[in-house]
């Protein structure tokens, strides 16, 4: 078993041994063309390099730099300031004014949004908290002064806020560009506002790996490894659901190839015909919803078949289905689980509304989905399918739909009530 | 290909008001790829009317409504049906009205044009099949399809910013044609002028035929 590491990083002799010791050897890749010569199930680490201000990511320096202030002077990060700061950037951040804090060092996080209540987030933002850390909302930020004395001047509304401080550091990343030109080579998709990887250890192809070992936070590099090397020995073993081609209906127009968030499918030139690669497909549902041919059916899954009703959810699993199992529903509202939004053509939501009243699709959140764009196709469905029965002069606002987190039941709830009891969708 | 666009839904109920058992026939080659009559659009188009509660609905899809060996395989569903709603281009509906005389044939689509597929669901039109190809000279940026005017010779003096006046987002043909034959060093060619066309090539001749006479065992007629 091979793993090709592309990018550099000054850990990346470590990571090659630790690989060794579970039984994977490394190859070094240092041109994006070396990528492109590799199957398309090869495993492939992608390494970043740096791109966080050191005072984030590297404990001795910060310590060096703050033993310079007395301990009342404030320390300001800021998050937000150029795009929105990605999650894992702010668990950094968070993680290290907890640091700060824990040695009676006076804090002050400036961000456009509070992130309180996000998972893998809020146990740090309330440690942060109780240990006296200053959370200051802002849509405007100006910073003026010199390098000794910085003035932050930040308005929310109508309320305003000055703070001076010695020491600021802005959280932005800094764009590592020769690791955006591996991602590309290897056709990694983009998600939302955030970059093209799901930090330490995801991107959207099964096989391949992303790390930065800046931001490895309290996970230490041989865990990420050990995590890595488990993924590639199982890869393998697929997800239990995937994507079969009927080759004969295969049109071979390529949509499938254009819309898997997973790199899954490719063609098969000899067949005329699209090809899944079992070990890359996730099992999403996005490329036999997609299909115009409807040449691609998902083994492990069965098609949607409808009793009646009054309310019929088509919920995500990994969101909706989660959050309306919360719920205590009656007898005559039902939930239907697909394994995506992305899953969802116009045609099962136009179906289930013969047989309910009402629909409701229930998909993740925004930049939640873990195949990427799912949700967004199922709005995109969803809006298919209230015009065109619109046009049977059936009233629209039938059809439902709202994206959710999986622990947010109470959002599902209101929607139901809101869908159920006035008539107007949920949108 | 040949690119496709579904009618008006509502349009389509009115066309098929009288009938009651509906077949809907996809066509599994150009409208499949355009994502406009293929078996997902069938099966969409099916669930539509079977919900407006007026039809009974069958699905069917000929791998090429244009071709007479995969009609042949629909005869026993198009005995069951009413009336045909083809989801295929306009040379497939007429083919299948040609094909299945007692039946009425309607369609499910507005053919638009020969074209290609830029992005996932994004197509735009490349060709109007005039039957006297000019692409050698013009870099291949096609003047009669992409030049709203069709013109010849050069720009229109609508041409601004590389845009067409017709419609701000659609390019300048000859924008692009100067713009390829520059890439290829070729721009002398501008100063060739192209002649006066005979346009009995393209539509002005009438219904056009193509004949490959070394597959014809009757010699070349096209009876």
């Amino acid at each position: 078993m091979t793993i090709t590491i592309a990018g550099k990083n000054p850990y990346v002799n470590s990571i090659i041994n630790a690989f060794s010791t579970y039984g994977i050897e490394s190859t070094v890749v240092n041109q994006p063309e070396g990528l492109k010569k590799l199957p398309p199930d090869s495993p492939v680490l992608l390494l970043e390099n740096s791109v966080l201000d050191p005072f984030l990511t590297d404990d001795s320096y910060s310590d060096k730099i703050v033993s310079r202030f007395p301990p009342l002077e404030p320390i300001v990060f800021i998050a937000d300031r150029v795009n929105e700061t990605p999650d894992y950037i702010y668990r950094v951040l968070l993680s290290k004014a907890v640091k700060l804090a824990v040695v009676k060092r006076n804090i002050i996080i400036f961000g456009k949004s509070i992130r309180g209540a996000k998972p893998g987030v809020e146990k740090l933002y309330s440690t942060a908290r109780n240990l006296g850390v200053t959370f200051i909302k802002y849509d405007h930020i100006e910073i003026t002064g010199n390098n000794d004395l910085h003035t932050i001047n930040a308005s929310e509304g109508t309320m305003e806020v000055s703070v001076t401080s010695p020491l600021i550091i802005d959280t932005s990343l800094k764009e590592d560009t020769t690791l955006g030109s591996y991602a590309k080579a290897l056709q990694i998709r983009i998600s939302g506002s955030n970059k093209w990887f799901i930090p330490n250890a995801h991107t959207s192809r099964k096989n391949v790996f992303f790390l930065n070992t800046d931001t490895l936070m309290s996970e230490r590099l041989d865990d990420v490894i050990l995590k890595i090397a488990y993924e590639i020995h199982g890869l393998s073993n697929g997800t239990g659901v995937f994507a079969r081609v009927n080759a004969q209906k295969c049109a071979f127009c390529y949509t499938c190839f254009r819309a898997c968030p997973h790199f899954a499918l490719t063609p098969d030139k000899n067949a005329a015909a699209m090809f899944v690669s079992e070990t890359l497909c996730d099992g999403c549902g996005i490329c036999s919803s997609v299909c115009p041919a409807n040449a691609i059916e998902m083994v492990g899954t069965s098609d949607l078949t409808y009793d009646t009703g009054k309310l019929l959810m088509l919920c995500c699993e990994n969101s909706g289905k989660v959050a309306a199992d919360l719920l205590d529903l009656n007898e005559h509202i039902h939930i239907k689980s697909v394994s995506c939004g992305g899953a969802l053509k116009p045609e099962s939501i136009i179906s289930a509304l013969g047989k309910y009243e009402h629909i409701l699709v229930v998909v993740c959140a925004e930049d939640a989905c873990r195949h990427f764009d799912g949700n967004h196709r199922a709005r995109l469905q969803t809006e298919r399918a209230r015009k065109a029965v619109e046009k049977l002069n059936i009233n629209p606002a039938r059809i439902g739909f709202v994206q959710i987190s999986p622990s947010s039941p109470g959002i599902l709830k209101d929607a139901v009530s809101e869908l159920l009891n006035t008539g107007r969708s949920v949108i | 290909m040949i690119v496709a666009d579904q009618k008006p839904l509502e349009e389509i109920v009115l066309s098929l008001k009288h009938y009651k058992k509906i077949l809907v026939v996809a066509c599994g080659t150009c409208v499949t790829v355009c994502m406009s009559g293929g078996e997902k659009e069938a099966n969409e188009m099916a669930s539509l009317l079977s919900l407006s509660g007026d039809f009974d609905v069958r699905v069917v899809t000929a791998l090429r409504q244009c071709d007479n060996e995969f009609l042949n395989a629909l005869d026993s569903d198009i005995a069951w049906a009413d009336a045909v709603l083809s989801m295929g281009c306009g040379a497939g509906v007429q083919f299948m009205a040609e094909h299945f005389i007692g039946s009425p044939i309607v369609p499910a689509l507005n053919t638009k044009f020969i074209g290609v597929n830029r992005d996932l669901g994004y197509w735009t039109e490349m060709c109007q099949g005039c039957g006297d190809c000019v692409l050698e000279m013009t870099g291949g940026v096609c003047p009669v399809a992409r030049c709203s005017k069709s013109h010849f010779n050069g720009p229109c003096g609508g041409s601004s910013t590389g845009k067409c006046e017709i419609d701000g987002s659609i390019d300048c043909a000859w924008q692009l044609i100067y713009d390829r034959l520059k890439a290829l060093d070729q721009l002398e060619r501008l100063y060739e002028t192209i002649p006066p066309r005979d346009w009995r090539t393209s539509r002005d001749g009438g219904p056009r035929t193509v004949i490959r006479p070394d597959m014809r065992l009757d010699g070349g007629t096209n009876e």
